[in-house]
């Protein structure tokens, strides 16, 4: 794995994150949402030393433009590409990363007319994880829900957060899992921020 | 729709409409989702009927719209809440005090309107981020420094205004003594300037602060009277190199002849880096995990100090640094030594000279990059990893500001363990003493917000009763959560409350519809001072 944070192609993305997420079930509902997502629009974040968050990186790669890594600190991806580029480019962003990262962007965000389309905190419960996810209704279905329930939620959470973009309607849902939390990390989240209007309509 | 206290539905939409036809209806914001950013994320009131919500948000270009807004807002009687970038997270954000209000967003004002080299100065707007201006002397080549708060995301002006404090030379760290000149707008649309700025085509309006006639600068810092629309700042001439050294004394009595050498150092202008003093002892102290066996605060003086020699620690130390040429930072550094030999046992490590800028390897693992001006945000990578509060709740600080003495160290923090103590505040850091700003210490009580109010609810009782406790002790804040701006300034009532009266006359006279920023600090314009009594 490299050092340092940086822009990373798929090849090292599959390289850290191992092929431990491919060949998941999608669920129905979700696919569908997949197959109309319009593609390699949007920016993945994704912490090096996050093994969660390099498993979302694998499963959201080919739609993406590219793979932002940051190690808990986003100043760089902040000043060096979204502070400018946000003005002129309101480009979608999506991540697994623990809270603080996220809480910086989705601020940053709303300053500059973005949203957050999805987000699913993902939180450590003794030895169990609870998700609570708040998304759009087409994507957050039970039969979504239940996908999280195994050590590939974070391949799961990246298809929810990617299908969260062609929908509008929010809503929220509970969910206790039975995964292991066998990382560190007290608190996760799962998110897309997307543009608030495209073309003078709500996206 | 939610509307103003006081403002008719029919009103209100007359006023929006005619704040869209100044800034563009893009510019006005009423639905939920687009309000949402005008909420404080770390309100100690969230979700309750007490938190203060806005009603709409409006933002401007340019001046000419500020004062467009003004006089139609002043005109309804529309309350309005301007924020520069609203960032001030812990102390109200982006919220405005009184429900209802609009928030005058001046993000988009954003334009560094002058720099000046040679005079190291700047004028910038309210939008003007520290990330915007050091990107601006980055991109332009220039040999200036700003310096900047931790995190670096906020307003260059709203810091200011609401006397934030930085980690380079003393002369920059207090961010609104750094200021020279502003362009306010009052209430009924009027623009002025202050200082040389008052004149016409005035040539040293970044330079001298002062003009002629009263200095009226200070009405505007954390201040209901006006809407701050430029504003200057004197820049840091970039330093050659910098010195970072730690000076260690082995007893807990000796932090009193430290303090007294490192106030002595900076009075004299041998040391102007920001001090940075710590203790392993000191109650509740930052959470970070402690050797086994190592005496806690409540253990007593002989034990803490056997620990410390037996393991080589000093029982104090402060890290001083020294910023500009490299004969010169030397030398100083040097002299700290002298100085401070006195103190029996002292030691002394670091003094490296370090050229500037930093090149990115010296950088590499920092935590903070305030010291050399670098904007971060970095800080949000730690709060999100703490076990003892909810990071997606936030929280509030107690802010108490103390002596420069160490004896005024150990008095302030003996009765902040045993408050903290008696009321079970919910804390989660207390910093050491920070010397940001000359003369005094500050310290930081941060106190975690959650999700439950009911647990809120009892922070907030017993904060309240902390902010009482210490003003008795002489101990005051300097900036607080809007929950709890009157309790504060409450706290400042000699003679009869005097400078908030004071504070209500010059409100009823320079906004006598009260429509700016109703209540923030503590200062409530008089017609909702009448409601309230």
């Amino acid at each position: 794995m490299r050092s340092t944070p940086g822009i990373w192609d798929r090849r090292d993305v599959i390289m850290a994150g191992g092929a431990a997420v491919g060949g998941i079930a999608m669920s129905q509902d979700v696919t569908s949402a997949w197959a109309a997502t319009p593609k390699r629009n949007y920016l993945l974040v994704a912490d090096t030393r996050i093994a969660a968050s390099r498993d979302f990186a694998v499963e959201a790669m080919p739609n993406s433009e590219r793979v932002a890594w940051i190690e808990g600190d986003i100043t760089k991806l902040w000043y060096e590409e979204l502070d400018t580029r946000w003005y002129d480019e309101k480009i979608a962003v999506a991540g697994l990363t623990e809270y603080g990262p996220f809480f910086c962007l989705e601020r940053l965000a709303m300053d500059r007319g973005l949203r957050v389309a999805f987000k699913g905190s993902h939180r450590r419960d003794g030895s169990q994880l609870l998700h609570l996810i708040d998304g759009p209704k087409d994507v957050v279905t039970e039969q979504a829900l239940n996908a999280l329930s195994d050590q590939y939620w974070p391949a799961q959470a990246a298809r929810m957060a990617i299908a969260s973009r062609t929908a509008a309607s929010m809503t929220s849902r509970l969910y206790k899992s039975s995964s292991a939390a066998s990382e560190q990390w007290p608190l996760l989240v799962s998110w897309m921020i997307m543009p608030k209007r495209a073309n003078g309509i709500r996206a | 729709m939610r509307t103003p206290p006081g403002i008719s539905a029919s009103d209100f939409a007359d006023a929006l409409a005619r704040f869209a036809s100044v800034v563009g209806k893009d510019w006005v914001f009423t639905s939920d989702e687009d309000l949402e950013p005008y909420r404080d994320a770390y309100s100690i009131l969230w979700n309750e009927p007490d938190e203060r919500i806005a009603s709409a948000a409006v933002a401007p270009f340019n001046a000419e719209e500020v004062q467009a807004v003004m006089r139609i807002a002043n005109e309804k009687r529309i309350p309005v809440y301007p924020i520069s970038t609203g960032k001030n997270l812990g102390y109200g954000g982006a919220a405005p005090v009184l429900s209802g209000s609009v928030v005058l967003d001046l993000k988009r004002m954003n334009r560094i309107i002058e720099i000046d080299e040679r005079n190291s100065c700047v004028l910038v707007e309210p939008g003007v981020t520290y990330f915007d201006l050091y990107r601006h002397i980055q991109d332009k080549g220039l040999n200036l420094w700003i310096d900047c708060p931790d995190p670096g995301w906020g307003s260059v002006i709203g810091n200011a205004l609401d006397y934030g404090g930085g980690y380079t030379h003393s002369w920059y760290r207090n961010h609104f003594d750094a200021h020279c000149g502003m362009e306010v707008v009052l209430a009924n649309g009027e623009v002025l300037r202050t200082g040389m700025g008052a004149m016409p085509n005035a040539k040293t309006w970044q330079q001298n602060k002062y003009g002629y006639g009263p200095f009226v600068d200070g009405l505007f810092k954390q201040s209901s009277l006006g809407v701050v629309t430029k504003m200057g700042f004197w820049l840091y001439p970039a330093p050659e190199v910098f010195i970072s050294g730690v000076i260690g004394v082995p007893k807990k009595s000796d932090i009193n002849k430290l303090v007294d050498i490192v106030n002595y150092l900076e009075n004299t202008v041998a040391m102007r880096g920001m001090p940075v003093f710590a203790c392993p002892f000191l109650p509740m102290g930052l959470p970070i995990p402690q050797p086994p066996g190592m005496p806690s605060a409540d253990a007593s003086v002989a034990d803490q100090e056997a620990y410390a020699a037996a393991n080589r620690i000093p029982y104090w130390t402060v890290a001083v640094s020294y910023y500009g040429g490299p004969e010169v930072v030397k030398a100083q550094w040097e002299y700290t030594k002298r100085k401070a030999s006195g103190i029996a046992g002292a030691t002394f490590t670091g003094g490296e000279v370090i050229a500037m800028p930093p090149k990115p390897d010296e950088l590499k693992g920092m935590l903070s990059k305030s010291p050399f001006g670098i904007p971060a945000l970095s800080i949000f990578s730690i709060g999100a990893r703490s076990e003892h509060s909810d990071p997606t709740a936030g929280h509030i600080t107690c802010s108490p500001i103390v002596p420069r003495t160490g004896e005024g160290i150990t008095a302030a923090y003996e009765l902040i363990q045993k408050t903290v103590t008696r009321l079970e505040l919910p804390v989660t850091v207390l910093t050491p003493p920070i010397g940001c700003w000359a003369r005094t210490f500050v310290i930081l009580i941060m106190m975690a917000v959650t999700h439950d109010p009911e647990r809120n609810k009892r922070t907030r009782t017993a904060f309240r009763e902390m902010v009482k406790i210490l003003a008795d002790h002489g101990y005051g804040e300097y900036r607080t959560a809007p929950a709890f701006q009157d309790d504060v300034m409450a706290t400042y009532s000699f003679n009869n409350h005097a400078l908030k009266r004071f504070h209500e006359t010059v409100k009823d006279a320079i906004d006598p519809n009260g429509i700016i920023s109703a209540g923030r600090y503590g200062v409530w314009p008089r017609h909702l001072r009448e409601k309230k009594s």
